[in-house]
């Protein structure tokens, strides 16, 4: 069966099976987070922008690293995958912006830190992660055998 | 998709209209600099949602980006974004070096590149701040040297902390006499275009 390639953009995940690869392209301090049950072959991928939802009326809540993680779990939960199954990776988190003028804002270091933290709280182990630095990143999530690959040109 | 900002397109011209005095002074600073003409291409401000600029503006190609913040009466930011090659021509221009001798950009040229985005910027917003007799901050000049996409996604996060949003303003600039150009985005949450407005409204 033929490989389809989907994207996933800025604020958007999606829940996929074998044989789709999910794509994330020009990722800075955006989050790249994926689940992934070996087992079925099912698994899920969202390019968050930002770690909590705050009092600020959103049009997409799916932007927030609180709200779609469990989104996802939701999600593959209804799909039969048992969470205990799950296993996840993290690309992004950047300092794009950085050298002898430190960037004010710390959005990258904070993404990373908040999608530990909530994985942590579903007891999904982090099998791999390409975070930090200051290069963006092209992400690549093949559901077929649950690799991540990670592009950065420098 | 519901629209948050109350802007319409008589509003979004008079933004329009506004820069186009704020880019040409700019841009005068910069011809004063290098000692060439400049040409300023200057497109429509576009409201759009701040996850969709990266996507719609960035190439998957290395660019040098300068991003100021912009604070004070009005919020938002400023980015100049220079591919590779026009970097590398305008530090050779700025630091008079021998068409062509530059290869990779070195601290010289990495800080000759931020410092036209500071004066292009600052001289923007200098003349933005003296039309409209408000007061505005531009933040120090932060350079990211990634591919493009990547550093207006990031500048997409920043703004959305603040609104879904943004006015988007695109003008491209070309050194005459070189294939060099940059183009600079400005953008505005929607509180502040909508303040800016009023503003020009009541001017």
């Amino acid at each position: 069966m033929a490989e389809e390639i989907y994207e996933v953009g800025m604020g958007e995940y999606m829940v996929a099976n074998d044989p789709i690869t999910l794509v994330s392209k020009g990722v800075g301090s955006c989050i790249v987070i994926s689940l992934y049950d070996r087992t079925s072959k099912i698994g899920a991928m969202a390019h968050a922008m930002l770690p909590k939802k705050t009092s600020l009326k959103s049009n997409n809540e799916c932007k927030y690293i609180d709200i779609v993680i469990p989104k996802m779990i939701d999600e593959l939960r209804k799909l039969g995958v048992d969470t205990k199954n799950l296993i996840a990776k993290l690309a992004g988190g950047a300092n794009m912006f950085n050298g002898e003028n430190q960037f004010a804002s710390s959005i990258g270091d904070d993404n990373i830190s908040h999608a530990v933290e909530i994985l942590n709280d579903f007891d999904i182990p982090i099998d791999g992660e390409s975070v930090g630095g200051t290069s963006g990143r092209n992400v690549e999530f093949n559901l077929t055998n649950g690799i991540m690959a990670i592009v950065s040109k420098i | 998709m519901h629209k948050e900002s109350s802007l319409n397109e008589k509003d979004i011209g008079l933004i329009n209209e506004m820069s186009k005095k704020c880019s040409t002074d700019a841009s005068q600073a910069l011809s004063v600099m290098t000692g060439r003409e400049l040409e300023v291409t200057i497109f429509d401000a576009q409201n759009m949602d701040t996850e969709q600029f990266s996507k719609q503006h960035g190439a998957d190609e290395i660019a040098f980006t300068v991003y100021l913040e912009i604070n004070g009466d009005i919020s938002g930011g400023i980015a100049l974004i220079f591919e590779q090659s026009s970097a590398l021509k305008i530090a050779e221009i700025l630091l008079n070096r021998e068409e062509g001798s530059m290869k990779l950009l070195d601290d010289l040229g990495r800080s000759a590149i931020k410092e036209t985005g500071n004066i292009l910027a600052g001289n923007y917003l200098a003349t933005l701040a003296d039309i409209l007799d408000i007061h505005v901050l531009e933040s120090v000049p932060y350079m990211a040297q990634s591919t493009l996409n990547s550093a207006l996604s990031t500048i997409s996060v920043e703004m959305s902390k603040n609104a879904d949003e943004a006015l988007v303003l695109n003008m491209d600039i070309a050194i005459s006499g070189s294939r060099a150009t940059a183009q600079m985005l400005m953008f505005y949450d929607n509180a502040s275009a909508e303040k800016l407005v009023k503003i020009i409204r009541s001017k």
